[in-house]
């Protein structure tokens, strides 16, 4: 593959910014010499390196595409809007307008804000908890991500030890764990954060076990505990209404942002009456958080979702793809299994927990033009039709023979 | 062991200078010549050489390239306290002015991994790193001959640095492309997330272990006091 003008400009990149490219999307933490280092443009499920070389994605911009990239509608309303403006003094109608329709949908939900990213809202949504109960203690699941802030974030650097004193941790699905967190710390924990499937990376995801919700949610009720909905990655892809819907729990303040805008930067808090108060003394505001495009791309994308059902099509599209890959994989004598709900799948291979072998076969798959990651979870969009898949299953039989031809 | 925080430094520059000598001196019935012991006194001996430093003095050392041992137990074997002294001066010459030869760059990692296994083990926030690595290893080597040397910890023990690929498969990978990125990496002059995406380096396995090995080797860069600085 010819990678020339990317492994170029990541030259140029190291000069000026510290790694090249940090992150999730830094080289060290996907296929350095598989994957490309840029992007030039994307349509649909598809899209272009720098390099010119196409590929299948899987990732969907690591979440944030939920209808296709470039989708039409989204695009229209967001071009829309350009002639307009996008960031004034004051913020649009498209803010309450996109307050309105959420609320209406999510089911909870009595009031909504809006900022840019995931963790300005995780962090803000447990301060909000702490200034409604007046305790100190967050808990959260062990390995569970929530964002960039030092109370919660993976990386090693830039942290003191006052950054998670009061931050709790337990075995995802351990219920007794968490409940005895609770005893332990009886009238100190203002809230419980988590995602609504354990969806760490470099491990299998975790579904919740039978009952796991509802215990959770009834410990935070007769303790007087937020429980705090992290569905930043998940919202959309589950259900079109928010994912504890798809679980059948209730949460008090729910986050969502990745496909909320699709592709355009916007997150969302959404919390039911009795945080209202506490949500509007805490304080909240960002450069451009009241952005228009992005409330207008919010608008559409939302739109699509609830009218189209996409939560629904690519959870069927995605069982369709894990299921056939899973079938073609094991004719080749590889136990992939795809974990975690099909509609954002993570592949792991049986007695593979070092990792080696997903590895080497995504990368087999990156030779046909595959863009599947070996470390994170796959995201499927609506843009992924069956036709895409029946093609990426082909390209995958030829992989396994690149990657068969490796092993020995 | 325990080791006050204080003689970290030392200590570890001493298990550095250790391994250097047992890279040099691979295969010989002298490999474990310097190897290093903690008296009291705030000083460390070499092996049953004689030869033994002050903690300070060895810090001094590694800062200006030479420090004085101790008198009294140099010259109570004078010859093989020079001999060791020696072999300590020529692994000093390496560090100092042989990391641009790609043929030290074995020396050179043996000194770098030694270094960051003995912050592994004893620096409280790097011991914290590892917790939940019980039973680990990382092979590094080059691609032109595979895994040379193994980090590796059985049953929550100690980590320790062996200098051969001791199993099949490790938990985690490093390979350098050359032995010119080897030794640049061993001397912190080479920026592990550009040489991940350039190629330079090869990550595969458990990424997060080496992400926290990185992580700690970086640490280990910012205390030791180098000429490299």
């Amino acid at each position: 593959m010819n990678r020339k003008k990317s492994d170029s400009w990541f030259k140029r990149a190291g000069q000026v910014i510290p790694g090249g490219i940090y992150g999730h999307v830094a080289p060290a933490a996907g296929l350095p010499r598989s994957f490309p280092h840029y992007c030039k443009q994307a349509k649909d499920c598809r899209f272009t390196d720098l390099d010119g070389n196409e590929w299948l994605d899987f990732m969907c911009g690591f979440g944030a595409i939920l209808h296709g990239y470039l989708n039409p509608k989204v695009e229209e309303a967001v071009e829309n809007q350009r002639l307009r403006g996008s960031v004034f003094n004051q913020p649009s109608t498209l803010m309450v307008e996109l307050a309105e329709r959420m609320v209406e949908a999510i089911d909870f939900a009595d009031w909504a804000v809006f900022a840019k990213n995931g963790s300005d809202l995780t962090t803000w949504a447990i301060r909000v908890a702490r200034e409604k109960s007046g305790r100190e203690f967050i808990i959260k699941a062990k390995g569970a991500y929530h964002g960039v802030d030092a109370w919660c974030d993976p990386g090693l650097g830039g942290r003191i030890p006052s950054d998670r004193e009061k931050i709790l941790e337990f075995k995802w699905n351990d219920f007794d764990h968490l409940s005895d967190l609770v005893k332990k710390r009886r009238n100190q924990v203002a809230g419980i954060i988590l995602t609504p499937y354990h969806h760490a990376a470099f491990a299998p995801s975790e579904m919740p076990a039978d009952g796991f919700w509802q215990d959770t949610q009834n410990l935070c009720k007769s303790e007087g505990i937020a429980l705090i909905l992290d569905d930043v990655r998940t919202g959309g892809r589950l259900h079109d209404s928010g994912s504890h819907r798809f679980f059948n729990f209730t949460p008090d303040m729910a986050i969502y942002s990745k496909a909320l805008g699709n592709g355009y930067a916007i997150s969302a808090c959404l919390g039911s009456e009795w945080f209202r108060s506490a949500a509007s003394d805490v304080f909240l505001t960002g450069s451009c958080w009241n952005d228009a495009l992005a409330m207008a791309a919010a608008n559409a994308s939302f739109e699509l979702s609830q009218k189209n059902g996409v939560a629904s099509y690519i959870r069927n599209i995605g069982k369709f793809f894990s299921s056939k890959l899973e079938v073609l994989t094991a004719n080749h004598g590889l136990p992939l299994k795809m974990t975690g709900p099909p509609s954002m799948p993570y592949p792991f291979i049986e007695g593979d927990s070092n990792l080696y072998k997903i590895q080497k076969f995504c990368q087999s798959c990156a030779e046909v033009g595959l863009y599947f990651h070996p470390h994170h979870n796959w995201f499927l969009g609506s843009s992924h039709s069956e036709k895409d898949i029946i093609e990426t299953l082909d390209r995958v039989e030829v992989a396994l023979t690149h990657f068969q031809a490796n092993e020995r | 062991m325990n080791l006050p925080v204080e003689r970290l430094v030392p200590w570890t520059l001493a298990r550095s200078i250790w391994a250097s000598q047992l890279q040099l001196l691979k295969g010989h019935d002298l490999a474990n010549f310097l190897l290093p012991r903690i008296c009291s006194e705030k000083t460390i001996s070499f092996g049953q050489s004689g030869l033994a430093f002050k903690d300070n003095s060895l810090v001094k050392a590694a800062k200006r390239g030479f420090a004085i041992p101790q008198l009294s137990k140099f010259l109570r074997s004078p010859f093989t306290s020079t001999a060791a002294l020696r072999l300590v001066i020529k692994v000093g010459q390496i560090h100092q002015n042989g990391w641009r030869e790609p043929g030290n760059a074995k020396v050179l990692l043996s000194a770098a991994l030694e270094a960051t296994v003995t912050y592994m083990n004893f620096h409280p926030d790097c011991v914290d790193l590892f917790v939940d690595h019980p039973n680990s290893s990382i092979g590094v080597g080059s691609e032109k001959e595979g895994v040379f040397m193994t980090i590796c910890r059985i049953n929550s023990q100690p980590w320790a640095l062996e200098h051969n690929a001791i199993m099949k498969q490790s938990t985690a990978t490093l390979i350098f492309s050359s032995d010119q990125a080897a030794c640049l990496s061993a001397v912190g002059n080479l920026d592990h997330m550009l040489a991940a995406g350039d190629g330079q380096i090869q990550l595969t396995g458990q990424i997060p272990l080496l992400e926290k090995f990185g992580y700690a080797s970086r640490v280990v860069r910012s205390e030791l006091p180098s000429q490299h600085e």
